[in-house]
Order: structure tokens, then C-alpha cells, then sequence
């Protein structure tokens, strides 16, 4: 039996990251340092998040650059077993087995994370699906649940053995505002113990949870900095009129009738506040 | 009246039923024979009953919500691709060689030789599908995942198949030698499509190659040059076969192993 090698739970950096599939560049010349707590993904669907969180979570292999997770190099096999065992790892399409119930689900992850004492991994695989709301419906075949507790199912497998590095596609689907909130708690418990790396298409979360946020588009990063930051980047730059302006980068129609309008306002605009969908928005349409 | 009373704790534990048949036995004499004791059993049973209701049913759910442990059958049979993988090989190998003898007779056994390889092929070939293992994609990021899952899932497949195989072969009146003379060519294409497994090559179209060469191999002489089949069994059963199956097998799996690396950590998508 070989020694542990040391684990680093908020050490994870990416140095000239590439992948293609076909002619395709998913992911372009993309680098990245991050120390620990919680970090949000933002970007249009094909911007690439979801090909960078199959590569930090091991499951997929970048065609050049190189990647240390957790203080550890993925490319070797010793380091990926060890970088596997402190990980938790959500996909985007979780494709769970909907014969099982959600106990025999999260118990098949839990033995292939190498939860090995039968009574200790029926103790896990109980605490992770009550942290996750769904003791009492585990015994319950996964197919007759919503697809809220799906992907809460899925979810708790994400959550076994309190891993160092999560890894999060999307976690928010399907999910309604009260599990919103509960999630919100297991995520920033998960942010206190090493790093957590997500992908949403809602600022909102990101504006309550992250304190990083990174946009991301044609596989390039935009934006890397606080959600305070992203929505500074649309200050004096959003402005309210009874028409919308063909000069703005965007512009729509609020609740109250009126047209809000992002870009360069015209002299005497009447100017409003930003929010981090129109630092988002600037951000991502800038170099869109 | 008595001059002495059973004390709480004797009449909780005759209560709760832990106290033994002498406990038992005397304090029923005593509350026989006592207003008073009976007045503080009414009080002590109560709770105490509720206590132990408590605690067997806690003992019951427990036993009722103990994981099942099946780990090996998940990896391998659980699945809805992997469980169509296997009655589609059983169904090549026992029900095609089935209807050939019905309607031809007697080329029973090429049909079956040449078909009972894909077996193997094909428990291996859908054992590398993401959607074949009961968590997905998730289960890739695990410790475990990699060669030695994809090899365990496959095996299970294929162990279930085999011996039906053989015994089918005998039973549709095939010698001893015809029936077993597809296991070695069965590893070997197995043993093919666990290696593309590491490359770009989808490992379906693989197993569907490696047993249509098959196949054709033994067939066409049978069919086309009317071999009898008594003839190509024996040749498919000769050492030249044989070794030539047990030499590719080896060279595949010292390869598959080399390179498991690429098994464990994908570079396709």
C-alpha cells in the first residue's frame, strides 16, 4: 500500500488549458489560479463551462496545458486516485439510474469512492441524502421523484465524504427557491472545508454565494474578479427612456412600461442603478 | 396488606420484559397480593412500555433501512443498455443458431461458431458506455473508475452468457469441441474491444467489425465453398486457430493494459 500523497484543499490552478473536439475550440489557451472558497461560473451556453468542469473534475483530459487540482497533477494516475477520493463531482446531465432508489444510488457512488465498511457507508449515504432533504423519500425509486429531488439525488452522491473540491454543473436546476436556500447552506459549508466550483446561468446566485465570479465565453475567460466588480463594470452605463435606444448594447421593457437600456446613454439619460445582470451582460457582449 | 412493595425499577424491568423468568414469577405473585404495587405498575408501565415500543421499532426501521449491498450486481447488471447487451448476445448465440437449425439442420453449429464470439465483444463494448454505469458521468470522477470497472462490469455480462452458450451448443447438437471452440476466438475479439476502448475508435463498431471478420471467416467456407460443418468446427476447434485467438488476446490486453490510463482519464468527450 502506497502513503497518501498531501492533499492541498485550496490549491487548484490552470496554466494554458486546451480543448478541442473536432475543429471545435472549447476551451482556448485558458488559465486560472483559485484558493479555495466559492467560485461561480457565468457565461452563455457553449462559452465552455461545462467542458473546464469535466476537466477539473477529471473526467475529461485537456488536449494541451496542465492543470493541479487541489495541489495535485490529474495527468498522473497516483495524483487523479488521490485528487478522485477528495472530490465531488455533479454533471450537467447527471443520467442517474431511475430504477434505483436514491439509497442504493448514492450507496453504488459511495462504493465506487471506495466507502468499503458497510456500516460506515450506510451511515454516510443516510447523512448526505437528510443534508440533501431527502430521507423520506431514499427509499423511493428515483423515477418517481421530481426532478427537483433528482437532482437533489444527484447531488448527495456530490456530497459523500465531505470532499475538498465540488465540482457543480449547473446545481440549481430544478430546484425551487426554498432548495435554492438549502443548497446555498450546503454549498457554503462545502466553500468552508476547501474550494467549490460552480456553473449557473443565475446571477442571483452568484450574487449570494460566490466570492468569485468568472464569465466566461467562446472558451475564453472575460471577466475574474467579485460580484461586486462584475456589476461595476455596468456602472453609469444603464439608463431608463419611454422608447428603446437602437444605440444600446441591449435594451428591454421593464414591469413598469418603461425601456431599460444598457450601453453608452445619450446626454441627459435618465441613468439607474446596475445590477450584476448588466455587468454580466456588458461583459459577455462586449467581446461577444 | 403486604408490609413491602416490588421496587420501580423491579416492576420496569418486568414491564420492558428484561428482568428474567424469576423476576417475572415473583413479581406477579406480589402483584397478586398488592393494590399498591399494582397502582405503580399502572404508572411505570406507561412510559416504560413507550420506551421499549421506541426502541424496537428504532431496531426494526434500522433492519428495514439497511443499505443493501449488491455492489456487484450494480456494476455489472443493473442497467437498462447493459441488460438489452445481454439478451441481445444471448439471443445471437442460442436464438439465431435455434431458428437456423429449424429451417437448414444440419450448419447449426457454424452458425453458432460464428456467432457466439460477439458475446464477449459486445459485453465489452456497451460496458465502456457512461450511460450503462447506474450514476453516469459521475461515477467517472470516482477513484474506482477506469480499466478495472469497465473489465468487472463486462465480466459479469459475459459470465451470465457463457455458460448459456455452451450449453446451448450442446444441446443443439453440437460435439464438446464445437461447443467450446468459441471461447478462445470470444476473448481474443473481447480482448480487441477492450483496447479500442483506449484510442478514438468507438468500441461498438469494433465489436460489430471483429465479428463480422469473424463470422465471415467461418461461415463463408461452410456456405459459399459447402465445407461441411463438421469440417470447419474441427478447424475452428485446431490449434492454428486456437493459438492464433490466444495470441491475439494476450497482445490486446498487455496493450489495453499499457495504455489504462486513457480508460481512466478520457480524451474524447
Amino acid at each position: 500500500m502506497t502513503t497518501a500523497t498531501a492533499v492541498h484543499p485550496r490549491h487548484l490552478q490552470v496554466r494554458g488549458l486546451t480543448k478541442r473536439y473536432g475543429q471545435i475550440e472549447a476551451i482556448k489557451d485558458l488559465s486560472l489560479s483559485l484558493s479555495g472558497g466559492l467560485v461561480g461560473l457565468l457565461g452563455p451556453n457553449g462559452a465552455g463551462k461545462t467542458t473546464l468542469l469535466r476537466m477539473l473534475a477529471t473526467v475529461l483530459a485537456p488536449d494541451a496545458g496542465s492543470l493541479r487540482l487541489l495541489g495535485l497533477d490529474p495527468s498522473s494516475p497516483r495524483d487523479r486516485v488521490e485528487i478522485r477520493r477528495n472530490l465531488g463531482y455533479l454533471p450537467q446531465s447527471p443520467d442517474l439510474y431511475s430504477r434505483f432508489t436514491p439509497l442504493e444510488l448514492v450507496d453504488y457512488v459511495a462504493v465506487l469512492k471506495e466507502h468499503t465498511h458497510r456500516a460506515r457507508r450506510q451511515e454516510e449515504v443516510v447523512r448526505v441524502l437528510t443534508a440533501v432533504g431527502l430521507a423520506g423519500v431514499m427509499h423511493r425509486r428515483i423515477r418517481t421523484l421530481s426532478s427537483g429531488q433528482q437532482q437533489r439525488v444527484a447531488l448527495a452522491q456530490a456530497l459523500l465524504g465531505d470532499p475538498a473540491l465540488l465540482v457543480l454543473d449547473e446545481p440549481a436546476t430544478g430546484l425551487d427557491p426554498e432548495q435554492r436556500l438549502e443548497l446555498r447552506s450546503l454549498l457554503a459549508a462545502g466553500a468552508a472545508r476547501g474550494t467549490v466550483v460552480l456553473s449557473t446561468h443565475n446571477t442571483a446566485e452568484v450574487a449570494a454565494l460566490c466570492q468569485r465570479v468568472l464569465v466566461m465565453s467562446e472558451g475564453r475567460i472575460l471577466f475574474d474578479g467579485t460580484p461586486a466588480a462584475l456589476q461595476e463594470r455596468a456602472d453609469g452605463m444603464v439608463w431608463e427612456d419611454e422608447v428603446p435606444d437602437p444605440a444600446a448594447l441591449r435594451s428591454w421593457m421593464t414591469a413598469e412600461g418603461r425601456y431599460r437600456n444598457l450601453g453608452s446613454p445619450p446626454d441627459g439619460a435618465s441613468r439607474c442603478a446596475a445590477t450584476l445582470d448588466d455587468g454580466y451582460i456588458i461583459v459577455a457582449r462586449r467581446h461577444g | 396488606m403486604n408490609a413491602w412493595h416490588a421496587s420501580p425499577d423491579s416492576l420496569t424491568e418486568y414491564v420492558v420484559g428484561r428482568g428474567g423468568p424469576v423476576l417475572a414469577a415473583s413479581v406477579e405473585a406480589h402483584l397478586l397480593a398488592c393494590a399498591t404495587c399494582r397502582g405503580v405498575l399502572a404508572d411505570v408501565s406507561g412510559p416504560a412500555a413507550d420506551a421499549e415500543t421506541e426502541r424496537r421499532w428504532a431496531a426494526l426501521t434500522a433492519q428495514v433501512d439497511r443499505t443493501p449491498s449488491r455492489p456487484l450486481a450494480r456494476l455489472g447488471l443493473a442497467t437498462a443498455p447493459l441488460r438489452r447487451a445481454g439478451i441481445l448476445a444471448l439471443a445471437l448465440v442460442v436464438g439465431v443458431p435455434l431458428v437456423v437449425r429449424l429451417i437448414l439442420g444440419e450448419q447449426t453449429p457454424v452458425i453458432f461458431l460464428a456467432l457466439a464470439p460477439a458475446l464477449p465483444g459486445l459485453a465489452v463494448a456497451m460496458a465502456y458506455r457512461t450511460d450503462a454505469d447506474p450514476a453516469g458521468e459521475a461515477a467517472l470522477a470516482t477513484p474506482m473508475a477506469g480499466l478495472r470497472v469497465v473489465s468487472l462490469r463486462a465480466l459479469l455480462v459475459t459470465s451470465a452468457g457463457v455458460p448459456v452458450g455452451v450449453l446451448a451448443a450442446l444441446v443443439l447438437g453440437g460435439t464438446l469441441a464445437a461447443a467450446l471452440a468459441w471461447l478462445m476466438p470470444g476473448i481474443a475479439c473481447s480482448a480487441l474491444v477492450l483496447l479500442s476502448g483506449t484510442t478514438r475508435l468507438d468500441p461498438r463498431s469494433v465489436a460489430v467489425a471483429a465479428e463480422v471478420a469473424w463470422a465471415g471467416a467461418v461461415a463463408v467456407p461452410a456456405v459459399v465453398a459447402t465445407v461441411p460443418a463438421a469440417v470447419v468446427t474441427a478447424e475452428m476447434a485446431g490449434p492454428l486457430t486456437q493459438v492464433g485467438a490466444l495470441a491475439l488476446a494476450v497482445v490486446c490486453f498487455a496493450l489495453t493494459w499499457a495504455r489504462r490510463d486513457r480508460i481512466s482519464y478520457r480524451r474524447f468527450a
